[in-house]
């Protein structure tokens, strides 16, 4: 069992994901804005940060990263995306992506990244 | 009066015997002396007349090098000041409204004249003179001239001969060119012809310099034109990439919606609780696809060719048919709409349709910008001249940044997420009010609400029945007439 944080602002996206992964025996909690998962993170303490790039607000999820990556400078991050590849890049410079994982998702293909950044962590 | 006509004769007439070789050969000898004295005189002249060729061949190649029109000018005036041995020359150009004549250019002027001076072209004046009787110009003696009075740039020079030709324009004399003395002197035929010759090479490169400005004008403008094309090709290439992504990121969200909770609800076939997950995908399901089909119906509306079909309408109707349908397309409870309908509105020609969708998306807008069950809307339609109606639609929102309020128009430009509203609305809105060929204007206060004004023009009045009948016949007789 791993605490993932899903940082998600399309509730039902958000539920589907939340839904999945807790049924795999994960300890999940769902946010949708930048300063809704920052407070999130500070109780769960993830090991594992999920984000969508684009939110509501003026803070996007490559700034939940950074912040929590100040925290913790070995938290896997797996970004979900609708924006070019390159895109998310350019926004997360500085910071190391586990994966860039593009919209539309499978949750089959979520659930095996997510599997791979937890095993290479606790390795 | 006599003597005046003794000096026209004497100089126009009688130029084998200027008053140089008139002291010193007298006059009509007979004899070896005579005959001497007329060789003489003829070497002389074809020596000056040697002169003046070689000087006008040296003009007209610098006419031909020079680019420099002023430049051209100088050397024109110093070659005749010195091939005629006058103290002055000049050219002076017409100015555009043909009043006076500016000295663009001269030699032996008092200092600061040259570029500033300018002499009248009426034929009070011997540049006026020769501009009106179109052929070279002498004369003797200025303070006796009886043509004209001498101009004050002459009399100031205390000028007393003198000589003047036309400089020829493409279409109208161009302007004058004179030389002057301050000693009595007569000019030759050969004088006069050289003096029109170099006029004539000014004029040639006068030509040629306009010729290569309205060149390089065009040139200019063919480069400006297409920069002009290139920029609005980028331009439009730019909102064709902007449209294309604004379109993906808004379809894709509900689409990986949808494939999740498929799949979710797919995953959960061996659960106790399927029945139920898969109740709850299948409203997710539809939901989403519902947003997905709205999202494209916007789109489609956005790519909705123009040029509607008008018809006379009452506004206020059209307007009051909008806001039925935006009322029972946001089912928002909360929602507190005045309306504020002018009484005395004329007929206005629009599209009704595009007015209603127009008012729905406004609407929609005002609510989405106001708190949650508690939006308070005013709509009000006036005339604004007498040939616009005007539609106001204010809200109490939350308002718009300063620095947003140029970009509410853009497309996929939104500030919110939630509703389902995907930044079109504002879009369409725009370009409603542009194929009635209106304005719309936003003004708006951070926490204090927004406002849009549009202005329409009434427009097409004649359409409506029997309004203006004296203009259709017009028409008509004007049609047949021609």
């Amino acid at each position: 069992m791993a605490k993932i944080l899903i940082v998600e602002d399309e509730v039902n996206s958000a539920q589907a994901l939340e839904l999945y992964l807790s049924d795999r025996g994960h300890r999940v909690r769902g946010a949708a804005d930048a300063g809704e998962a920052i407070a999130a993170a500070r109780e769960l303490e993830p090991d594992l940060l999920l984000t969508d790039v684009l939110l509501v607000g003026d803070r996007d999820g490559l700034a939940v990263a950074r912040e929590l990556r100040a925290a913790d400078p070995d938290l896997p991050v797996v970004v979900m995306s609708g924006l070019p590849e390159h895109e998310v890049r350019e926004r997360a410079s500085g910071i190391e992506l586990f994966a860039i994982c593009p919209k539309p998702l499978r949750l089959r293909e979520i659930g095996a990244t997510v599997e791979a950044a937890l095993s290479r962590r606790t390795a | 009066m006599e003597g005046e006509r003794l000096h026209d004769r004497y100089v126009d007439s009688d130029p084998e015997e200027p008053d140089e070789t008139a002291e010193a050969g007298g006059t009509g000898g007979a004899g070896e002396d005579g005959r001497l004295a007329e060789l003489q005189r003829l070497r002389e002249e074809a020596e000056s007349r040697a002169r003046q060729q070689e000087a006008l061949a040296r003009l007209g190649l610098t006419a031909l090098a020079e680019i420099d029109l002023d430049e051209v000018f100088d050397r024109a005036t110093r070659t005749v000041a010195d091939t005629l041995g006058v103290e002055m020359t000049k050219i002076l150009e017409l100015l555009p409204e043909g009043r006076a004549l500016l000295l663009r250019s001269g030699v032996g002027w008092k200092e600061g004249l040259v570029g500033s001076a300018t002499v009248p072209s009426d034929v009070g004046s011997q540049a006026g003179y020769t501009l009106k009787s179109a052929t070279p110009v002498v004369v003797p003696d200025l303070p006796a001239e009886t043509r004209f009075r001498g101009p004050k740039l002459l009399l100031d020079h205390a000028v007393r001969s003198g000589l003047s030709v036309i400089v020829h324009g493409r279409d109208r004399p161009w302007g004058v060119f004179g030389a002057h003395t301050q000693a009595r002197r007569s000019f030759s035929p050969d004088d006069v012809n050289f003096l029109q010759s170099v006029a004539n090479v000014v004029a040639a490169a006068i030509e040629r310099a306009r010729i290569a400005a309205e060149l390089e004008r065009r040139s200019r403008e063919l480069a400006f034109k297409r920069a002009e094309e290139r920029f609005r090709r980028a331009e439009r290439l730019a909102s064709v990439g902007t449209l294309a992504t604004g379109i993906a990121h808004e379809i894709n969200n509900p689409v990986n919606s949808i494939l999740m909770t498929a799949e979710s609800a797919q995953m959960a076939r061996d659960r106790e609780d399927w029945p139920e997950r898969a109740e709850q995908a299948l409203e997710i399901v539809v939901r989403e696809a519902e947003r997905c089909g709205r999202i494209v119906r916007d789109v489609l509306d956005l790519a909705r060719p123009g040029r509607p079909g008008k018809a006379p309408e009452d506004f206020n109707e059209v307007v009051q048919r909008g806001v039925e349908v935006a009322r029972k397309l946001t089912k928002a409870g909360g929602v507190e709409v005045d309306l504020d309908l002018a009484d005395d509105l004329p007929q206005v020609s629009l599209d009704a349709g595009g007015i209603e969708r127009l008012v729905v998306h406004l609407l929609r807008n005002a609510i989405e910008a106001s708190p949650a069950g508690a939006a308070e809307v005013r709509i009000a339609t006036e005339s604004a001249g007498t040939d616009l109606v005007r539609l106001t639609v204010s809200d109490r929102g939350r308002g718009i940044e300063p620095a947003l309020l140029e970009r509410v128009f853009d497309p996929f430009f939104s500030t919110r997420r939630t509703w389902g509203g995907i930044g079109l609305g504002l879009s369409l809105v725009h370009g409603i009010v542009e194929e009635h060929g209106g304005t719309i204007d936003v003004e708006s206060r951070l926490g204090e609400g927004a406002t849009f004004r549009i202005e329409l023009p009434i427009a097409g009045r004649s359409q409506a029945a029997g309004s203006e009948p004296a203009r259709i016949s017009d028409d008509a007789a004007a049609e047949q007439a021609g």
